[in-house]
């Protein structure tokens, strides 16, 4: 079914954003509190309280019920911690944690518009029975909640005869008692609020000999019925539209008393009375027809406003170099000093260039994020996984504020996910298997990221028990993925890779947490396709690491340039392994294919220009460069004419000049203006081989 | 035109607030915590106050008593969730006029300002 708020898709992309921030925030925040322990720091808990807090009452606003219900359960919960009515308990933190991943789903119905059939009643219920025990049992007996039917009884004025007569004692010959009686709502309001501000008015009307609720009982005050005898010189009239003004007071009655006689019995009769039942004024508004159909949000960033600020000054800056360059051409077609033509040129060209390069550094910096925002979800993944797999992990990550390009932050989190999940299941030892082995029953794995160069380097390390060489060559020969004289050809480094052999990860190794059963092959493919490349090193006994490098952006690549056929390519440095000169007669042929050899190793080479289907051209000359491609096991040499030498080069896509062209992944402008190819990496693998002859 | 500053740390709660007074005729004036609203509060010469009680850097109860201290006919309307009541009387002792519930129904916020605009 669509969810239909009464709001504008602004309003809704306000409300997500500020969602997404708050359910971070208590996610860190209760992560960090079951970390804790018992040294609660109150400052943590009162912001996550906070955050839960706005979050109700903006999904109240909204109008998502459920969501509203839910956090005000978690709220509730907080609340008792922030007072130290309940301890944290595990149980409690699991349910907590559920609660957020129910407001994410909530979230994500909303970013839909659509009911996901998610119902966390159960859950709410579950939070409100986890207070109620722990309210119990934790501490002293609870007390006698009043009971609540006594809500809808009708208003009755009795008071206490000493309580009148004390009145009647305050009472001077001009002034009367009254005895008032006010229903007040009580529902969506809050009561008590209403009685103080009541109490303060009849204060400042007269005296006040006696009120029900009294100013100290006003927390315990549920029902709205509200009692007070004042004594005052006004008339009924204006204390009753005094108490009128005061909201949500459904019903009031005041009426002068009649002095208790002394002795005798009467039946006493209302002389003055005026009730007035006012409209209930709580009816909902009629839901008015709402725009219908899904709520399309497109992905929106935040970006710091000085960053805007300094682009929009070096916009600026080009408006004035535009003004200089029209006063420089009318000069020109004045004919007059040529000269200063040119010097106002070189000037302005000059200065545009610096601009520019401002721009681009500024863009950049504008797309990067700190992996702050990737990693903040590991530690509760991890805790997850840990606590399915009965292991005792302690997870550590550093590195939060490096920063990547925001588009290899989207794309790397599954394959660290999947890395985390391969540390904690089949890495890490049971506690019992730790302890035997002399090591700490708590096994630690580590997360880190930081910055080589134009690189972001992530590592993912454990200290469990290792990847065995002989075991992960026996699983791939049982599997047929490798045959027997190579399995014993290979190196322990060689023999570890295998994993990356796509089959080589069993159904048994996908586990639900990450959802979907990608292999090591896929998180190899997934990082390759970000242009980084992943490494092994581990230990038997000791633990592993895994080792990703990813380009610090996308969009800026440096790359090696070549020329072949007077064409201009490059291809991501990241693939290059070497380049070579080579002669003529280097060349060998093996089963018809062009190959050489390189340091005992059979290397398969191909003309870029086989690549695109165009015949391989004559090469003049003694020498001709080849170009070593290399990535894990696979590699290839590319015959090119020259080498022009790196340069750093901004990709673009050729989707909308020449669409998809197979062996190319995009191009670029060079400096003067030549275009260069630039050569999909994973096409020219397909031409390699790992170098061994079977 | 009657000013309005509409204090809250949540833009969402805000920008609902500020459509609906905009669309009563006030001019509105926005702040995302009880210190920015103090800081405002006094550049601004505002008719009136609504006022978030739970924010960061400092919350509403603690921004009445400064606004108030500072101009003691300040009018300030406490928003209050459900549950608030202890804190919302704390504010009208610090001199709030009134206070509305969330979730917010449109009537009662007029009606509300009415009152307490007199």
């Amino acid at each position: 079914m669509a969810l239909d708020f009464d709001a504008t898709q602004e309003e809704i992309q306000i409300f997500l954003a500020e969602a997404k921030e708050q359910i971070e925030t208590l996610e860190e925040g209760i992560m960090s509190l079951e970390q804790e322990q018992g040294d609660i720091d109150a400052e943590l808990l009162q912001s996550i309280f906070r955050a839960a807090h706005t979050l109700k009452g903006s999904s109240a606003a909204l109008g998502h019920v459920d969501m509203a219900k839910l956090t005000h359960e978690m709220e509730n919960i907080l609340d008792h911690l922030r007072k130290n009515t309940i301890d944290i308990t595990p149980e409690l933190i699991g349910l907590l944690l559920g609660g957020i991943d129910a407001l994410r789903i909530y979230a994500n119905e909303i970013y839909q518009g659509k009911e996901s059939g998610y119902d966390s009643s159960e859950l709410v219920e579950s939070f409100k029975d986890f207070v109620a025990a722990s309210l119990e049992t934790a501490k002293a007996p609870a007390k006698e909640t009043p009971a609540e039917t006594e809500k809808e009884t009708p208003l009755e004025l009795v008071f206490p005869d000493d309580l009148k007569a004390k009145a009647f004692q305050l009472a001077a010959p001009d002034k009367k008692v009254f005895e008032i009686g006010v229903q007040l709502e009580t529902e969506n309001t809050l009561p008590s609020v209403r009685a103080y501000q009541l109490i303060m008015l009849l204060e400042d009307l007269g005296k006040l000999v006696f009120t029900q609720p009294g100013l100290e009982e006003l927390e315990q005050f549920q029902d709205g019925k509200l009692k007070a005898l004042l004594v005052t010189t006004s008339d009924a009239k204006t204390v009753k539209a005094g108490i009128a003004k005061i909201p949500d007071c459904k019903q009031i009655v005041v009426r002068e008393a009649k002095e208790v006689p002394k002795a005798e019995k009467k039946t006493s009769n209302v002389s003055a009375e005026v009730t007035e039942a006012e409209e209930d004024e709580q009816d909902e508004q009629p839901k008015d027809a709402k725009k219908q159909g899904q709520i399309l949000i497109a992905p929106t960033i935040r970006v710091d406003v000085s960053v805007l600020d300094d682009l929009m000054n070096l916009v600026g800056e080009l408006v004035i170099d535009r003004t200089r360059l029209t006063a420089t051409l009318q000069k020109l077609q004045e004919g007059n000093d040529l000269e200063a033509v040119i010097e106002s040129l070189a000037q302005t060209g000059g200065h545009i260039g610096r601009v520019t390069e401002n721009l681009q550094d500024l863009i950049m910096k504008a797309r990067l994020l700190p992996m702050r925002t990737l990693f903040r979800k590991f530690p509760r993944v991890t805790r997850d996984l840990a606590t399915k797999a009965k292991k005792k992990i302690r997870f550590e990550m550093s590195g939060e504020d490096t920063e990547i390009d925001r588009s290899v932050i989207e794309q790397i989190s599954d394959p660290i996910i999947h890395l985390l999940r391969n540390a904690i299941d089949h890495g890490i030892e049971m506690p019992e298997e730790r302890e035997r082995l002399g090591k700490d029953p708590t096994g630690t794995i580590s997360l880190i990221a930081e910055q080589e160069e134009s690189y972001i380097v992530i590592r993912i390390k454990d200290d469990g028990k290792g990847i065995d060489p002989e075991k992960i060559v026996a699983t791939a020969q049982r599997k047929g993925l490798i045959t027997r004289e190579r399995a014993q050809n290979l190196t322990p480094k060689e023999a570890v890779e295998l994993i990356f052999l796509p089959g080589f990860s069993t159904a048994e190794q996908v586990t639900q947490v990450s959802g979907r059963g990608v292999g090591m092959d896929i998180v190899r493919k997934n990082i390759e396709n970000l242009s980084g490349n992943i490494q092994i090193i581990t230990e038997v006994g000791k633990g592993t690491e895994f080792r990703i490098e990813l380009p610090l952006t996308l969009a800026i690549m440096r790359t090696l340039l070549f020329e072949s056929s007077n064409t201009l390519f490059s291809i991501a440095l990241s693939a290059v392994a070497e380049t070579n000169r080579v002669s003529h007669s280097e060349i060998k042929y093996v089963n018809k294919q062009k190959a050489m050899m390189l340091r005992g190793r059979i290397l398969p080479l191909i003309h870029i220009e086989e690549i695109f289907d165009l015949p391989a051209p004559e090469m003049r000359g003694e020498h001709f460069y080849v170009i070593v491609v290399r990535r894990q096991r696979t590699q290839v040499g590319i015959i090119v004419e020259k080498l022009l030498g790196e340069e750093e080069v901004v990709v673009k896509t050729l989707s909308k000049l020449l669409g998809d062209v197979r062996g190319l992944s995009g191009a670029t402008i060079l400096g003067h203006g030549e275009i260069a190819f630039i050569l999909d990496v994973p096409v020219l693998l397909e031409y390699g081989t790992d170098g061994r002859v079977e | 035109m009657t000013k309005v500053l509409v204090v809250d740390d949540a833009s969402f709660m805000r920008m609902r607030m500020s459509k609906l007074l905009t669309e009563n005729n006030f001019e509105v004036h926005e702040a995302e915590n009880g210190l920015d609203a103090f800081n405002k509060y006094k550049e601004g010469q505002y008719d009136l106050v609504i006022m978030d009680i739970t924010m960061p850097v400092m919350d509403g109860i603690e921004a009445v008593q400064k606004i108030v201290e500072y101009d003691p006919e300040a009018k300030i309307i406490m928003c209050s969730a459900l549950g608030q009541q202890q804190m919302v009387i704390e504010a009208l002792q610090a001199g709030a006029k009134d206070f509305i519930v969330k979730p917010f129904q449109p009537d009662r916020i007029m009606e509300s300002i009415k009152r307490v605009l007199g």
